[in-house]
């Protein structure tokens, strides 16, 4: 495969001058509100920093990221939103998949993975990480990842690591745009300190010779789920110099706990103490575990029940000594999660000990009923992100531009995620192939040529809310993004109609609104710099969502309900080409597709709503 | 109000350097943390857990913003 096989629709999304005409109208009509922190910022500090190799994002792909450069003998800068193992997702880090060939068959994971994320899944990437899991499981144990309670695997295994390999850290730092050079080559990042308390936010400029995108998924800021900070900044950035996006039409959803909806420690604590592997595979209609379709499609099909408070994917509280509704029916279906399913005593053992649980305070929070539909518009992981054709993590025609983890769309997990624990230890392998193809090419190229004018300008653009005197907050903006983006019948159960209207308010509020946005100080300039990544990626979810015109994996259309082998095996990027969102697709191996010997029902058992009536009255052949 | 009070802080920044989404500061002058962004509070109680005293606080109830047509 390679980008030449990418067909560009360049005319969808084109803002023609009427368009443009129209919202100057409507900008004079529109109230403003005053902006009580306005500030000039011409004379705001700046910090400078020059490495060979810049990460942005110090979570489990950053991290061994950053190592792999470190052990090539790059000197390395890693900036963070957060503080690197404290503010981020590595307490995840136990929840893995490795492949182990003396337990697992290597065709039956290619096959049931292949199955379940209905064949969009990048085999090649599936097969790399079964050759490289095993031996992160054991780099991670050698860490001490494993026999530390998860706060710390973060706080001290991973921090500590980088810290004794002298990286730089740079930290509570928003990086905003990427800094290309002449030649248009990714050579650096500006971004700001946020946290104004002691002293004034100053600009931080960042240079290097190459830059690795660490900076995970994104949802739309919602409490529902521990997405935490992340809010696509990753993508957006790169899709400012160019680079392609790619599978923005597929959407996991997860449920969660009323009470403590982000609270990962608590609502998720299995998902911390995990050890060894565990399999989930199957007909994609039996895979239970909150991570398909079937969640939204029950919202769609059955209703939500008020008595309970509760939709699907959620739970009325427990009752002590009562089983949940629904458990029986897990329990059956399990037998279909494969061999392996569960823990397998071997790894387990290899552990040196029982699982750790989180300290002894967690216990007394009361969590609440579950709730379904929680963390609205993250992508699958390891299936949304920066595109990549040649599985060396670098961004496809962009130079200097490379990507690892959630960050990186390399497709690996397909249109569904089709199990757990492929995404730390995914991050981790890609992280380390991205360190490393980043540091041959630093290697291999004279440094880059970077204009000061060129950075004076991004510069500029970012402290420019915090210099407009009048217009939209970014609390209200995120809240209208919300309003819009959440709820099940656009982003799960989509229709053209659904989603050009959707796509109306997120294009007005890109284009009239951003430009207009206010910041009080540095938390609410962050905010501001968030919510246009985050409107950003909205804009390219429902444009992904309305050009694949058929159903996949956790991408539903109502109006078109069947999966079309012929014309949409392939996955959709978007590029910006001459100020408009461009769609691709980029058609994938005649291999890929589904056993031709099969019936179209063998090969796709979960039925969709519509989707016999869709054929029959269509003559479509399947 | 998700974050809802910090009591008897003893300054270790603990809790500011584990909140994802900025929620916490430190006050200058009395170098003790305090909720300064309680809106963008996400319940992840990442700050709760990372508190050497148990200095704080969270509720399960969530302040929720008016619903306006601008802001």
């Amino acid at each position: 495969m390679t980008s030449d096989d990418d067909k560009i629709d360049e005319g969808i999304s084109r803002r023609d001058a009427m368009k443009a005409g129209m919202l100057t109208a409507a900008a004079l009509a529109a109230p403003l509100i005053l902006n009580p922190g306005f500030k000039p910022m011409t004379a705001a500090r700046k910090s400078s920093y020059q490495a060979d190799v810049l990460i942005i994002g110090g979570g489990f792909a950053g991290t061994f990221a950053a190592l792999e450069a470190r052990k090539n003998g790059l000197s390395v800068t890693m900036v963070d939103k957060g503080v690197v193992g404290w503010s981020g997702m590595s307490p995840w880090a136990s929840d893995s998949r490795p492949f182990d060939a003396e337990i697992y068959d290597r065709e039956e994971w290619q096959f049931n993975t292949a199955m379940n994320t209905e064949y969009v899944n990048d085999r090649k990437w599936l097969d790399i990480f079964m050759d490289e899991s095993l031996g992160i499981f054991y780099e991670l144990r050698e860490m001490g990842a494993h026999n530390t309670k998860p706060f710390e695997r973060g706080t001290k295994v991973f921090r500590e690591k980088l810290e004794n390999a002298g990286i730089t850290l740079v930290e509570r730092t928003m990086i905003t745009s990427l800094i290309q050079d002449e030649g248009g080559r990714v050579s650096g990042a500006v971004g700001f300190t946020y946290d104004d308390s002691k002293q004034p936010s100053e600009a931080i400029v960042l240079t290097a010779g190459a830059v690795i995108l660490c900076a995970g998924a994104g949802s739309y800021k919602s409490p529902g789920f521990p997405i935490w900070g992340q809010t696509f900044d990753g993508d957006a950035m790169a899709y400012e110099v160019g680079a392609k996006i790619v599978g923005k039409e597929f959407n996991d959803t997860h449920p969660t706990f009323a009470n403590i909806p982000a609270a990962s420690y608590q609502g998720w604590k299995w998902a911390q103490e995990v050890v060894g592997a565990y399999v989930m595979v199957g007909p994609p209609d039996k895979l239970m575990g909150g991570l398909t379709l079937n969640l939204a499609l029950g919202a769609y099909s059955e209703g939500v029940d008020r008595r309970a408070g509760v939709g699907p994917g959620g739970e009325p509280p427990k009752v002590p000594g009562k089983a949940p509704p629904g458990a029986e029916e897990r329990k059956r279906n399990r037998k279909y999660l494969g061999k392996g399913y569960l823990t397998t005593p071997g790894l387990h053992l290899d552990l040196g000990g029982p699982p750790q649980t989180p300290p002894d305070k967690d216990n007394d929070i009361v969590t609440g009923h579950r709730v379904g539909g929680a963390t609205a518009g993250m992508g699958v992981h390891k299936s949304e992100g920066v595109f990549c054709s040649d599985y060396s993590c670098a961004a496809d025609g962009v130079e200097g531009l490379f990507a690892a983890g959630d960050a990186l769309g390399s497709m690996m997990c397909g249109s569904v995620y089709p199990g757990r624990g492929f995404s730390s230890y995914g991050s981790a392998i890609q992280g380390r192939l991205a360190g490393k193809n980043a540091a041959l090419y630093v290697k291999g190229n004279p440094a880059p040529k970077i204009s000061f004018q060129k950075i004076e300008k991004l510069v500029k653009k970012m402290w420019a809310p915090r210099e407009n005197e009048k217009g939209y907050s970014p609390e209200w903006i995120t809240a209208t993004l919300q309003n819009t983006m959440t709820p099940f019948h656009i982003l799960y159960i989509k229709d053209k109609r659904r989603l050009d209207g959707a796509l109306a308010s997120i294009e007005f509020l890109r284009q009239h609104c951003v430009p207009h946005m206010i910041a009080r100080d540095g938390h609410e300039l962050r905010t501001a710099h968030e919510v246009k990544n985050m409107l950003l990626n909205a804009e390219m979810k429902l444009r992904s969502g309305l050009f694949r015109e058929e159903s996949r994996g956790t991408h539903f259309r109502e109006d078109f309900p069947i999966r079309n082998d012929r014309e949409w095996h392939c996955w959709v990027t978007v590029q910006e080409i001459d100020g408009a969102m461009a769609m691709g697709k980029h058609m994938l191996p005649e291999e890929w597709k589904p056993d031709p010997t099969k019936s179209y029902r063998e090969n796709y058992p979960r039925v969709l709503p519509g989707e016999d009536e869709f054929i029959r009255k269509n003559n479509f052949k399947v | 109000m998700p974050i809802e009070k910090i009591h008897g802080c003893i300054g270790c920044e603990n809790c500011v350097k584990a909140c994802p989404t900025d929620v916490i500061r430190m006050d200058p002058k009395s170098d003790q943390a305090y909720i300064a962004y309680q809106q963008d509070c996400q319940i992840c109680h990442l700050c709760r857990l990372s508190c050497p005293v148990d200095a704080i606080t969270l509720t399960p109830d969530r302040a929720m913003l008016p619903t306006t047509s601008w802001g």
